[in-house]
């Protein structure tokens, strides 16, 4: 609309300012134009008419010559001969003297009344005797029995293209009468027109042609004497001169414009055409209309100089003052969005609401949240000016925002028949309205509308900008609500999975515990009655039946073995494994458990050593436990290990002391190494040929946390392992009871 | 290329020259519209003449000549029926068309010619217009005194002339020949004179025609029209005869003032001014000019239809060819004669030529009867 006006503005401008200049312009070059057109033609017809009057003159004294000269030189001659015939010896030399005397004549000739050739000078013996009458110069002067001036013609079937002839009866006297007693004719040399058009042509830059009433061009500017030139046939120009009145018009002449006029010759079929070239003629007209254009251009340039600063700075002002608007706008938003923030859940949306109300000054707006379940928009925030009853204002949200349907964009209009009571007789009708959508994606979550009352003024686009930005901070707002809840949600039922998980573990443990005890029982009977066997309390066995029964001592004790570590494991995981902590030197337990393993290494051809580093510092630890790592590292040691042999070695460190045993096995692949102490867990699913359980390093590892240490295994396949633990150096005497679960990993 | 033999030396040299001139016409316009257009090309037209000294045997081997050694491919003929009658047979021979300008002998065109095609009105149309003009005058004329030299031209017209007056029924009361190229006519006329005709019709040539008018009128042998079949409309005449020439009437090809729709090339008014401009004359264009320009359009229009240049089919589209020039209709006969256009009737007035017949193309009505020679000056 303002873009509009300003268009408006500039062409009524250019209008006002700018149609009198051209007009002035225009007026005055076409006034000059014209006037230096009529100007020209009054001199073209002025030319033509001196020249024609002046070519007239020319011949009237050539024809008042010959006249003359006839009558009074020729005529007596006409009859001076015998029986009063020609004396062609005097006609001879009164023709050679006439074309002494007379200017621009060179040939003459005389005939009979009959036109039959009497002489000739010079002579042109071929003629004599000859009829002339079919010539120009007969035909014209038998008619009017006075000087004629012929065209080019041919005379006598001759053709002398440089000259015209000019004809006069010769008058003599005959029994007291006037008889015509023949014709004299001189051929007037062309070159002398042509000398004067050419002078003519050259002091008035004005082009003269002479035309005669054949439409051959006698004489022109340039024109090769000698050649048959025809003016155009039908010219009315010509035309109309030839019928004895002048013309003018403008025409084309060997392609230039020029401005023509044309005068007939008096007494002659003769015109004269004087042409001014238009580039000549409008000379002055041409500056004069430079100078106006110059001057209207000047003229010009100012008006668009002046008209394009005022436009800048009415256009910077715009521009200033919607930069203002838009930083307001901004500021506005900008409070509206950290109240926002600071705020979640319905308060953050009746905040929105509020905000929203203001940015836009409407009277009341209303946040709706898309109820799926019920199909329909529902009120969850307003807010209204005052002036509103309050009891209505639920209604009103409630109309709004059902109008809202979930899947239409923003909408602008009038709301007529919508209204709330404000008195028992005033009625406040809702007026302009404007609703966005609050959409996440393709998703409506709701919608905000805003309007005010009938007759206030309608919302604009920027409004409508506005409100969408409101319309995304309360789709934030809700799309947060939607995310904390489903959070919360999650946790909870993790929690409560969790705890299942833990009461089944528990009764696992419970039942381990109870079933290993269980099974413990039935288990000593079996080895103490096969011990039993063996001592030969009942009888001295047969070397059969002691292999037998050796046999189920041996399988007995490997099954109580195997209880026994479940037993530690569930004891461990139930959290009921007891350590009687105390400062314990580690060399001697070391020592004990090398000996009590060195004949299972013997067997296999292995050594068996311990090496002690850096002395032997107490720590805190329950030896029963330690021996129990250390015997399952050891043993492990010995069963993956078939030549070489393995090396326990004590290790003191700062504050801790490490625990190392070595040995020159199969090792372990080191994708294997993670899941190394993993309960029931041998590398390769116990493919390698090993025998047992894999709870041992388990447990091992869970008691060694259990002392506050640290476990963890370097290996290398076919080179061998190093399995390690540290404990950390005793600081306190004082033996105490630990009861602990460990959940730590294996350190690599 | 076109050959043609010309007559520059010999009795026909100054007709030889218009023919050359008519001829130069057509080759100026047609190569300055840039040749003649055959199937899409245009060939620029050059054309190759040799002097045949006036003589049928030199005009014979002259074509000769052009056609075997010059390698021209069409021939336009000379002036004259009897070298182009000899020129006509040499064209049969080699089957190349001919297109003779200036032949108006009927010999030429009842040999069977098929390559050979005349402009000009035969001799049995030469009298044919001025005895249909003189019938249609009042008072009309009853008689008619017949004079003819006794070459094959003349002849020719002389019998046409004879049959045409029996077919008006008008009465020939005199009939003579006299020996071509003869001058003293005097007896000639006065015996003519005695049988008093109303009309005078001489089969002749210039001089005849000259001296038969100067007879008459030295013997006051009045008659009520003169008629020439050739003199009156060459310069001379009136040159030789000055006011007496007036009144005579003859039959002639063309005249300048003849009006016909072109079809093709220029008005006759535009002809004459490029006639004039061409040759820087005063003169108008005489009819052997404009008959050898028709000839040069007739073989163009054909080489145009044909679409080739192939003599065959050049020939055949002059035997199909229909198009009306300047100089009038161009529509071949079987014989390959132009048997359409009519002669035209010019009569001399006040020492100046006019077409008086047909009264389509006249400029000016007939002048009739002629005054007796004691009522003239």
């Amino acid at each position: 609309m303002r873009l509009l006006s300003s268009r408006w503005a500039v062409v009524l401008f250019f209008g006002i300012t700018g149609a009198p200049i051209v007009l002035l312009a225009y007026s005055s070059i076409t006034i000059s134009t014209a006037s230096a057109v009529t100007a020209a033609q009054h001199g073209a017809a002025d030319s033509a008419q001196a020249s024609a009057a002046f070519i007239h003159q020319r011949f009237q004294d050539v024809g008042a010559g010959l006249d003359a000269f006839a009558d009074h030189n020729l005529a007596p001659a006409m009859t001076a001969g015998p029986a009063g015939r020609p004396d062609m010896g005097s006609l001879s030399a009164e023709l050679v003297d006439l074309t002494r005397l007379q200017n621009g004549v060179s040939t003459a000739f005389v005939t009979d009344p009959r036109g039959r050739l009497l002489t000739v000078t010079p002579a042109q013996g071929d003629l004599a005797g000859k009829y002339l009458t079919g010539d120009d110069w007969y035909q014209g002067v038998t008619t009017q029995d006075t000087p004629f001036v012929a065209g080019l013609s041919a005379t006598g079937g001759r053709q002398d293209l440089n000259a015209v002839a000019i004809a006069t009866p010769i008058h003599g006297q005959a029994n007291g009468a006037t008889v015509r007693l023949g014709y004299l004719v001189g051929l007037y040399d062309l070159e002398k027109i042509q000398m004067f058009v050419d002078d003519f042509s050259a002091a008035h830059s004005t082009n003269l042609w002479v035309i005669d009433g054949a439409g051959y061009v006698l004489a022109a500017p340039g024109l090769e004497l000698g050649s048959v030139t025809s003016w155009p046939a039908g010219d009315q120009l010509v035309a109309r001169a030839l019928n004895g009145h002048p013309d003018v018009s403008r025409s084309m002449r060997d392609g230039v414009p020029s401005l023509s006029a044309s005068a007939p010759v008096p007494g002659f079929r003769w015109v004269v055409v004087a042409d001014v070239p238009a580039p000549v003629a409008l000379q002055g007209a041409d500056q004069l209309r430079a100078t106006v254009i110059a001057i209207a251009a000047v003229l010009g340039v100012v008006l668009v100089a002046g008209l394009v600063v005022g436009w800048t700075l009415v256009r910077r002002a715009q521009q200033a003052a919607v930069l203002r608007q838009r930083m307001e706008a901004l500021a506005r938003l900008n409070e509206a969005a950290s109240s926002v923030h600071a705020e979640r859940g319905p308060s953050a949306l009746q905040i929105i609401a509020v905000h929203a109300r203001e940015l836009v000054g409407a009277d009341f707006s209303a946040l709706g949240v898309w109820d799926a379940v019920g199909g329909r928009m529902a009120p969850v925030a307003h807010d209204a000016t005052t002036g509103l009853p309050h009891a209505a204002l639920d209604d009103l949200a409630v109309l709004l925002v059902e109008r809202c349907q979930p899947a239409s964009g923003a909408h602008r209009g009038e709301l007529g028949e919508l209204g709330v009571a404000t008195g028992e007789t005033e009625l406040w009708e809702v007026g302009p309205y404007l609703s966005v959508p609050l959409s996440a994606g393709r998703r409506v979550l709701g919608c905000l509308v805003v309007c005010r009352r009938e007759g206030s003024p309608r919302f604009h686009a920027v409004d409508e900008r506005q409100l969408q930005q409101m319309a995304q901070h309360a789709t934030s707002v809700l799309e947060k609500s939607r995310v904390d809840a489903e959070r919360e949600a999650f946790l909870d039922r993790l929690r409560e999975t969790n705890e299942e998980l833990q009461q089944a573990s528990r009764l696992k443990s419970q039942f381990l515990a109870r079933m290993s005890h269980e099974l413990r029982t039935p288990l000593s009977a079996i080895l103490g009655f096969s011990d039993l066997l063996l001592e030969g309390a009942s009888g001295e066995l047969s070397p059969g039946q002691r292999e037998d029964v050796q046999e189920i001592a041996t399988a007995g004790r490997g099954l109580l073995d195997v209880l026994n570590d479940i037993l530690d494991l569930s004891r461990i995981e139930a959290g009921r494994m007891r350590l009687e902590l105390r400062p314990v030197r580690l060399e001697a337990l070391l020592g004990d458990v090398a000996s009590a393993l060195r004949p299972l290494a013997l067997s296999k051809s292995l050594e068996l050593r311990l090496a002690v580093v850096g002395g032997d510092p107490p720590v805190m630890a329950d030896p029963l436990r330690i021996r129990q790592v250390v015997t399952n590292l050891v043993s492990n040691a010995v069963k993956f290990t078939h030549a070489g042999g393995v090396i326990v070695r004590l290790l003191t460190l700062s504050r801790e002391v490490e625990i190392s045993v070595l040995d020159t096995g199969i090792g372990i692949p080191q994708e294997a190494l993670d899941g190394v102490s993993d309960e029931f867990s041998q590398v390769d699913g116990g493919q390698r040929g090993f025998t047992g359980t894999g709870l041992g390093l388990s447990i091992a590892r869970r008691l060694v946390l259990l002392h506050q240490g640290t476990i963890g295994v370097e290996s290398e396949v076919g080179v061998g392992s190093r399995f390690w633990f540290r404990l950390p150096v005793a600081t306190d005497a004082a033996p105490r009871q630990l009861v602990l679960a460990a959940e730590e990993g294996l350190a690599g | 290329m076109v050959g043609a033999p010309i007559s520059r030396s010999g009795s026909y040299s100054s007709e030889g020259r218009l023919t050359l001139q008519g001829y130069q016409m057509w080759l100026d316009w047609v190569n300055g519209q840039g040749g003649i257009q055959v199937a899409g090309v245009r060939h620029r037209v050059q054309l190759v003449s040799q002097d045949d000294r006036s003589r049928p045997d030199v005009a014979g081997s002259v074509a000769g000549d052009l056609l075997v050694h010059t390698g021209v491919q069409f021939l336009l003929g000379p002036y004259g029926s009897d070298t182009s009658a000899a020129v006509a047979a040499v064209a049969e021979r080699y089957g190349v068309p001919l297109v003779a300008g200036n032949a108006a002998a009927q010999s030429i065109f009842t040999r069977g010619y098929r390559f050979t095609f005349g402009i000009a009105s035969l001799t049995d149309q030469y009298t044919v217009s001025l005895l249909d003009l003189a019938v249609q005058l009042h008072p009309r004329p009853q008689t008619v005194a017949l004079l003819s030299a006794d070459d094959r031209f003349s002849l020719e017209i002389a019998e046409s002339a004879r049959a045409r007056a029996a077919s008006h029924g008008l009465q020939v009361v005199f009939s003579q020949q006299y020996p071509a190229g003869s001058t003293d006519v005097m007896p000639l006329v006065a015996r003519a004179a005695a049988s008093r005709p109303d009309i005078v019709l001489n089969a002749g040539h210039v001089a005849e025609a000259v001296a038969i008018h100067r007879a008459a009128r030295a013997l006051a042998m009045d008659a009520r029209m003169f008629a020439y079949s050739v003199g009156p409309s060459t310069p001379g005449f009136i040159a030789d005869l000055g006011p007496d020439a007036d009144y005579v009437f003859a039959g002639v090809q063309w005249t300048p003032q003849v009006r016909y729709q072109p079809q093709m090339y220029l008005t006759t008014m535009e002809y004459i001014a490029a006639y004039r401009h061409l040759f820087r004359t005063l003169d108008e264009p005489a009819y052997q000019v404009a008959q050898a320009t028709a000839a040069g359009l007739a073989l163009q229009r054909a080489m145009e239809n044909a679409g080739s240049l192939e003599p065959q089919r050049v020939r055949d589209a002059l035997a199909r060819l229909d198009v009306t020039t300047f100089y009038g209709r161009l529509k071949f006969d079987s014989r390959g004669a132009n048997e359409t256009k009519p002669m035209v009737v010019m009569q001399i007035q006040h020492s100046r030529r006019h077409t008086v017949y047909p009264p389509d193309v006249a400029d000016a009505p007939p002048a009739y009867p002629t005054p007796p020679w004691s009522l003239r000056a």
